[in-house]
């Protein structure tokens, strides 16, 4: 299982010895948090602790317990508003790290608590964390339905849009706009909510069928409409010109997303005879099909590499999340039990949201990219499903 | 359809793979089994022991004694075998009856007598082998003393002029060093640790001093992954890896490259 490369180079030059160590063994990185004021102080330990812990990548140390390679000191200060000292320090470099004063009013405790854990997660990892981003999400629970908007961590649900069915909905890439297929009169259009300034502009409509794929990061909506019978692909600018046809087939084609690039867009048809994925250039050229495993494969996201497509497939008769290579290689499974369904992935790549019934009624679950720490966010007196993630600056 | 006619093929790719294996396993068994009936030949060396003693002092023990047949010479072959073959494991059993006690007398002269006759021929045979062996030594002295030569050069080229004593210790230090680097490596990686399994494809490379007394310095990170976390899980290892043995030629400077 271990095993050393060993090769040792001379170069020519100054002849400098270079000695290979490979494979790392794998363990959490320890890091302790521990913080002082009032409950205030507590209450941002614990939301920073609860966000750090789930990125899989720490240990979570008890402070008074040595062992811990990076201390968190958190101290509070609360009045009208909150301020919190935050102090990090690397045993290892031996170094502080981050040292930052964060100033916010007391409603906003978990933006700025995450605003925290984003900041700390950016100076040990070198990468943007996804605290502060957050998932729309459809309801229909009776008196409750609707298009909602909440934190990442399942905190603070919003109702953005009340009115009539909404369904696949959308994030540009600017995070300004959510686009979605609603209902009204009878009718199924398609609409964007400016969230800046809250306004909501119909697009597209019809008689037919319209349902939104996903957003380009120029701005083209890639959507598909049964307006010429049977459902196809079609894409649009951002304000709902120019929809013009890409594919043309006697069977479905559903559920288009363009890849991170937007060079490529990954569909669902079943021009093959059963629902598969494809993917084709964003033109409608170069067509392939990407899944062969399975009769029944839907609902694919591109990972925000491009690398992986992130799909829902049938297997003895549940449905569950799988991914597979671009090139159609490396198909893992992520989840066991009960249905799951709709996958999106966090913009950094390293978590996936998605709806399943597992616990009886529907409820929207976050999962690690590798399905690791599987747990529910939505509480189960509510239906909630369809989850989207948004963008990392919102 | 397409799933269905894949599915079809592959267990004919099984079969071939299946069907070469057995084959190959008897090629193997075919090749392997004749060889073992060679080591159980050890009849005509029994034989020799029993030999007429007066006629074949001289040393031509090989000629087998096929013409004397007599049923007690048989009896003696069998009642010596069974009586010198245990005599290994118990060295000085007390024969009850005198017959038995002559058939280990001739059994010793025999013994005696061979012994001399193969001293005598081994000599011979060892003085040529140690002629031989002589020339051989001389060979590998001179190939030994060319690739020396080669090397020297290489050195010469690489770095410039050499000193002397480098040159003459070149081969024991160099296996000090090959040794050396394995005890830098094992201790390293020992002590390295990452958090996150998805790692393939990042590289770093970190120069580090070695000091006299073992101490290790890192110079400068040649090329950083990319990744602040496998940078910083390479140099965790080498901090906590610190200080390793002395190095055998005093203070030396390495790279250290980190790839999962």
């Amino acid at each position: 299982m271990i095993f050393f490369l060993v090769c040792s180079l001379f170069t020519a030059s100054d002849a400098k010895v270079y000695i290979d160590i490979t494979a790392p063994a794998f363990r959490k990185l320890p890091l302790s948090i521990s913080h002082t004021g009032p409950d205030e102080a507590k209450e941002v330990a614990e939301i920073v602790k609860n966000d750090l812990d789930f990125t899989g990548i720490f240990h979570l140390t008890d402070p008074d317990i040595l062992g811990a390679e990076i201390t968190v000191k958190i101290d509070a200060a609360v009045s009208e508003i909150i301020k919190t000292d935050v102090l990090v320090f690397d045993l290892i470099k031996n170094e502080e790290i981050l040292s930052k004063r964060y100033t916010a009013s007391k409603s906003i405790l978990r933006a700025l608590s995450h605003s925290i854990s984003n900041d700390i997660f950016k100076v040990i990892t070198g990468k943007d964390g996804i605290f502060r981003t957050r998932l729309a999400y459809t309801v229909n629970s009776s008196d409750k339905k609707g298009l909602y908007i909440m934190d990442w961590d399942g905190y603070n649900p919003v109702r953005v849009v009340a009115k009539g069915l909404t369904l696949s909905q959308s994030w540009s890439h600017d995070s300004q706009y959510l686009v979605y297929s609603s209902e009204r009169d009878r009718n199924w259009g398609i609409y964007s909510l400016d969230l800046e300034k809250y306004k909501e502009t119909m697009l597209f409509s019809g008689k037919s069928l319209n349902l939104v794929g996903g957003i380009s990061p120029n701005g083209l909506i890639a959507f598909s409409s049964s307006k010429d019978g049977s459902p196809e692909i079609y894409v649009m600018n951002i304000d709902g010109s120019n929809h013009r046809k890409l594919i043309k087939s006697f069977g479905i084609d559903v559920s288009p997303v363009f890849s991170p690039d937007g060079s490529q867009i990954a569909f669902v048809s079943d021009r093959g005879g059963s629902p598969q994925i494809y993917i084709m250039d964003a033109d409608g050229a170069r067509l392939r099909r990407l899944t062969f495993e399975g009769s029944y494969n839907t609902s694919p996201m591109w990972s925000p590499d491009g690398k992986w497509i992130v799909f829902v497939g049938r297997k003895d008769g549940n449905n569950h999340i799988f991914m597979i290579k671009f090139d159609g290689s490396d198909l893992r499974q992520l989840t066991e039990k009960g249905n799951n369904e709709n996958p999106t992935l966090s913009p950094d790549g390293m978590f996936i949201a998605f709806d399943s019934d597992r616990d009886g009624s529907k409820g929207i679950y976050l999962m690690s990219i590798n399905g690791e720490r599987q747990k529910r966010i939505t509480p189960k007196d509510i239906k909630a499903m369809n989850p989207k993630w948004s963008p990392y600056h919102i | 359809m397409k799933y269905s006619r894949s599915i079809g093929k592959e267990p004919s790719l099984l079969r071939i793979v299946l069907v070469s294996v057995i084959l190959h396993l008897i090629f193997v068994a075919m090749v392997t089994i004749p060889t073992k009936p060679k080591t159980r030949d050890y009849r005509p060396f029994s034989v020799k022991l029993v030999g007429p003693i007066e006629k074949y002092e001289t040393g031509t023990i090989i000629q087998p004694p096929v013409e004397i047949k007599s049923k007690e010479i048989v009896k003696k072959v069998t009642i010596i075998e069974k009586a010198t073959t245990p005599k290994v494991v118990k060295p000085i059993p007390q024969p009850k009856a005198d017959m038995e006690v002559e058939i280990a007398k001739e059994a010793e002269r025999l013994r005696a007598i061979t012994k001399l006759a193969k001293t005598l021929e081994q000599e011979k045979n060892v003085a040529k082998e140690i002629e031989r062996l002589r020339a051989i030594s001389k060979l590998t002295k001179t190939l030994e003393q060319e690739k020396k030569r080669e090397i020297q050069i290489r050195k010469e080229r690489t770095i410039g002029t050499p000193k002397s004593a480098e040159v003459t210790g070149a081969a024991g230090e160099s296996e000090d060093i090959v040794f050396y680097e394995d005890i830098i490596r094992q201790k390293i990686w020992g002590y390295w640790v990452h958090p996150n399994h998805n790692i393939s494809g990042l590289e770093t490379i970190i120069s580090v001093i070695i000091r006299k007394n073992g101490e290790i310095k890192v110079r400068e990170v040649e090329k950083s992954s990319g990744d602040l976390l496998f940078d910083r899980s390479a140099i965790k290892a080498i901090s906590k890896a610190n200080p390793l043995p002395p190095p055998p030629d005093g203070e030396m400077e390495i790279g250290l490259r980190f790839i999962p």
